[in-house]
């Protein structure tokens, strides 16, 4: 059984359909990110799931309970939920002390105050906060004030755990130790988290399934694995990694493969569209790092002379940028390349046409 | 779900007792208005005899002509005045700016009635200046009981209150849109002309429809100042109006209060859409850099001079005729004001018994009924607060209405509404009719105060209560007022100060054990005490400094 089910939720915001029927699933131990970008709903949803946005159908389940029934007019408020929400922010408040922050839950539940003392010294502890509880949470770094909001969420043991951008509030380096501090946490705790972000290598290195929204709707669904390596639409494509984009016309698609023609280019990839769009205009996407430079080859197929218009140094590799005739092909190498014209190879396995 | 339920059903109450608050009072004056005589009177009948017979009347039109041409006039005067005030101490070099500013927002906070004593006392008739003038040049120039007499000073008091728009405008004015056209050639006062006015024309024009609405509602000054001469306007002619058919003309008067909400209603909705257009340019906030002040080079010394020339006519000179006439026995043509220094008035001024309990109630009404009121409004505005509902839009539109009666309006409606519903009748008599009277007066000004405060809570902190499982008005109780608490305070002390300086809605509420000084001022100054209305004025104006000083100590602003 789900621990956390969302079924064809809708929110309008002031006339605006906002989500438009999205559905997910969630058991404990598992992280889903919801990506997306800006306005594409993802905040939206997670508040929906906390009773802090109002839904007009759809239904919301927690742990086996029905918190949200559009049909049925069940709506239980935000604290009957039993949810646990890190805010992007962290909303940690400013009147109380750290305990006091992490000891509200337990005091609105009505917990014996040496019970609420002991908890709340062994959730410090387990975030490495133990001698922080008298401080006031201006009085700590941006790292520290995370692992409160965190505390506080979870304190009092929620299954289910919301996250509003944890991350995003971190410094690039911290940024790094939290996710994995986070991802260990989650586990260890057999939460059932629901994340969002707008950071994609975040997503990618957290969840174990990703929720990729657009406009409202989920675009695609599936493990980080699937997500990257085999994006169903355009869109998907585009949104994971570092993309070359190439506008041809579709020549031809059969077993799963089809071709794009660029000028007198011809290029084979992935059919990713739908037999029809044969003889009309299509897209070719290919990761940057799917494109190797083939210096030595002399043509064959996927294969193509460009020339080098710049080079950049990114510390652990280099990225060439190639332009020739109807496309800009961007990639990474090991090294240098020397000026004027490179073979480049585009692997028809790692390109796909849309 | 329960909890939900309750916590709106909550908010509910809140703003049904507000509208019944609200309405009440107008709903009984517009009631009365159709009457053909008091609403206590079994004889009354509906009818539009009223308002035949007040629209027939030609001081009533007289009343209307003057009221139009005295707001009229002191918005002429003002609006410029306060622009220029505003640009000069924001946005040039002038000397004295930093001493200036606490003080150019003081005529705001003192009573118009007072600066009308000071007038009378200084430059009236026999006041020490015309006294003197005529001692070495002979008959004054000057007539202090003439509507132009009026129109200026109205117009002088009432210039900080563009000042405050236009100032906030002014400084929220990205420096680099001026720089901007600097750098294109333009000279200083060319940008000022071309880029600064431009930009703060909806302040402007704000503040221009608010001294237009305010020119409809004052009454100290037409009181003190047009009345010898029987100049008078809207409110005056109501005030003496009391006593017009020799019974109480209840049904005339409704009619008159009508006819104020007439013309303040429709005003005070041009202001709330003014107020958002000039937000909207305000909100274009710069980085605040600062800006490079315009050199005044050989005007700095005039433009000093204007502006303590404008404090010095405005503030000084009421100020020290009312503190001098305080301490001298009498005053006239050859007396010698070393002669007749005494400190008698405030000696016999406390064996006065309605003078000391007015003293008592005044401070009482402000500190205790002004924290009560800062209570109301509080959770006024928390039944509002972050809920998106049909409920809360009334809620705004009901709470314009009390804007647009002015305090004598109110207290008159009040004092009706007391008279008029049974239970309440014994209240009517003790201060707690006075201190209603003053709640819903100033209801408008006080909440927008503590939702200013409410504004700067983030939202997610409340959140972060809810989701942590606490109900609606515990994350209130818990996170929410915790953290408005010096916005409250802050609060406080504005409407402690207001609450000093009211006089005129407590006049119809005027009665053993109700007196405040600014009613009973009002009243001794109709029977000639001149000696315990400028000691009177003297301590009110002692009262709100202090309360001022203790204001700006504690670093409150001073408009909300």
């Amino acid at each position: 059984m789900a621990d956390l089910a969302v079924d064809n939720l809708r929110i309008r915001l002031g006339g605006n359909e906002i989500l438009k029927g999205v559905s997910l699933t969630l058991r404990r131990g598992e992280v889903a990110a919801l990506l997306g970008p800006s306005g594409s709903g993802k905040t939206t949803l997670l508040r929906a799931v906390a009773g802090l946005e109002q839904p007009y159908t759809g239904t919301i389940t927690v742990g086996g309970t029905t918190v949200f029934d559009g049909a049925a007019g069940i709506n239980q408020p935000t604290e009957a939920r039993g949810l646990g929400f890190v805010f992007q922010s962290y909303a940690l408040w400013p009147h109380r002390t750290v305990a006091e922050n992490v000891a509200y839950s337990l005091k609105i539940r009505g917990v014996a105050a040496d019970v609420q003392r002991d908890t709340v010294q062994k959730s410090l502890d387990s975030l490495g906060l133990g001698k922080l509880g008298h401080r006031f949470p201006h009085e700590l770094s941006g790292g520290q004030q995370q692992r409160v909001a965190i505390a506080r969420a979870l304190v009092y043991g929620p299954t289910v755990v919301l996250l509003d951008e944890p991350l995003s509030n971190l410094d690039a380096k911290l940024r790094e130790e939290a996710r994995a501090f986070l991802k260990e946490l989650i586990e260890r705790e057999n939460l059932a988290a629901l994340m969002v972000t707008h950071d994609q290598s975040e997503a990618l290195a957290i969840a174990n399934r990703i929720l990729l929204l657009n406009g409202g709707v989920v675009e695609q669904a599936g493990t980080p694995q699937d997500m990257y390596n085999a994006p169903e639409t355009l869109f998907v494509a585009e949104f994971m990694g570092s993309n070359n984009h190439i506008e041809g016309k579709i020549m031809g698609m059969s077993d799963g493969r089809a071709s794009i023609r660029i000028g007198d280019f011809l290029l084979d990839g992935q059919a990713r569209c739908a037999p029809e769009k044969v003889g009309q205009a299509g897209s070719a996407v290919i990761r940057l790092e799917g494109v190797h430079v083939a210096d030595g080859s002399n043509g064959g197929q996927n294969h193509v002379k460009l020339d080098l218009v710049t080079s950049m140094f990114l510390g652990h590799t280099w990225e060439h940028l190639f332009r020739g005739p109807g496309m800009t092909i961007r990639t990474h190498h090991d090294g240098p390349l020397s000026s004027g014209a490179h073979w480049l190879h585009l692997p028809a396995d790692r390109v796909w046409i849309f | 779900m329960s909890s939900a339920v309750a916590g709106t059903s909550a908010r509910r109450v809140v703003i049904s007792i507000t509208a019944l608050f609200v309405l009440a009072p107008v709903l009984l004056i517009t009631y009365q208005s159709f009457l053909t005589a008091p609403f206590f009177d079994p004889k009354a009948q509906l009818s539009l005899w009223a308002y035949e017979f007040v629209f027939s009347e030609p001081d009533f039109w007289r009343a209307l002509g003057t009221t139009a041409m005295l707001a009229v006039g002191m918005t002429a005067i003002s609006v410029p005045l306060g622009a220029l005030l505003a640009f000069l101490m924001t946005r040039t070099d002038m000397p004295g700016r930093g001493g200036f500013e606490p003080l150019l927002l003081v005529p705001i906070f003192l009573s118009p009635i007072v600066l009308a004593f000071g007038y009378v006392v200084t430059i009236g008739p026999v006041g020490f200046i015309t006294v003197w003038w005529k001692q070495y040049f002979g008959n004054p120039f000057w007539d202090i009981y003439s509507f132009t007499s009026l129109v200026v000073i109205a117009g002088l008091t009432h210039a900080p209150h563009v000042y405050l728009y236009a100032s906030a405008a002014l400084r929220s004015l990205p420096g680099d849109l001026e720089e901007a056209a600097r750098v294109t050639g333009a000279k200083p006062g060319r940008v000022a002309m071309d880029v600064s006015l431009p930009m703060i024309t909806p302040a402007l024009l704000f503040s221009g429809v608010l001294i237009l609405f305010l020119g409809f509602e004052v009454f100290g000054l037409p009181l003190i100042l047009g009345d010898p001469q029987g100049l008078l306007v809207l409110s005056t002619y109501l005030y003496k109006l009391t006593n017009k058919l020799g019974v109480p003309s209840y049904q005339l008067m409704a009619v008159v209060v009508m006819v104020i909400i007439a013309v303040a209603l429709p005003l005070v909705f041009v202001q709330r859409l003014l107020l958002r257009t000039a937000q909207r340019f305000i909100a274009v906030r710069g980085k605040g850099s600062r800006t490079n002040l315009v050199a005044l080079r050989a005007w700095r010394w005039p433009a000093f001079l204007l502006i303590a020339g404008w404090f010095a006519g405005t503030v000084m000179l009421p100020m020290t005729g009312l503190v001098l006439r305080s301490f001298v026995s009498s005053w006239g043509l050859g007396i010698n004001v070393l002669d007749v220094l005494t400190l008698d008035n405030y000696i016999e001024l406390f064996d006065d018994s309605e003078v000391v309990s007015a003293i008592v109630n005044s401070v009482g009404i402000a500190t205790i009924g002004g924290a009560l009121s800062i209570g109301c409004y509080t959770m006024i505005a928390l039944a509002q607060h972050r809920w998106p509902s049909a409920w809360v839009r009334f809620a705004d539109y009901i709470v314009m209405l009390p804007r647009a009666m002015p305090g004598i309006v109110a207290g008159l409606a009040i004092f009706w509404v007391f008279l008029f519903t049974k239970p309440l009748t014994p209240l009517r008599t003790t201060l707690f009719a006075v201190w209603v009277a003053y709640t819903l007066v100033w209801l408008a000004y006080g909440l927008r105060l503590v939702q200013s405060a409410l504004l700067q809570v983030a939202p997610e902190l409340e959140e972060a209560a809810r989701v942590t499982g606490a109900s609606l008005g515990r994350a209130m109780r818990d996170v929410t007022i915790p953290l408005i608490k010096h916005g409250m305070l802050a609060a406080w002390l504005l409407i402690m100060l207001i609450f000093v300086r009211e006089y005129s809605t407590a006049v119809y509420l005027l009665g053993p054990g109700t007196e405040v000084i600014g009613s009973l001022v009002v009243s001794r100054w109709g029977s000639g005490a001149v000696d315990i209305v400028t000691c009177l004025s003297c301590i009110n104006v002692a009262l709100i400094s202090l309360g001022l000083m203790v204001t700006l100590r504690l670093g409150v602003k001073l408009h909300g």
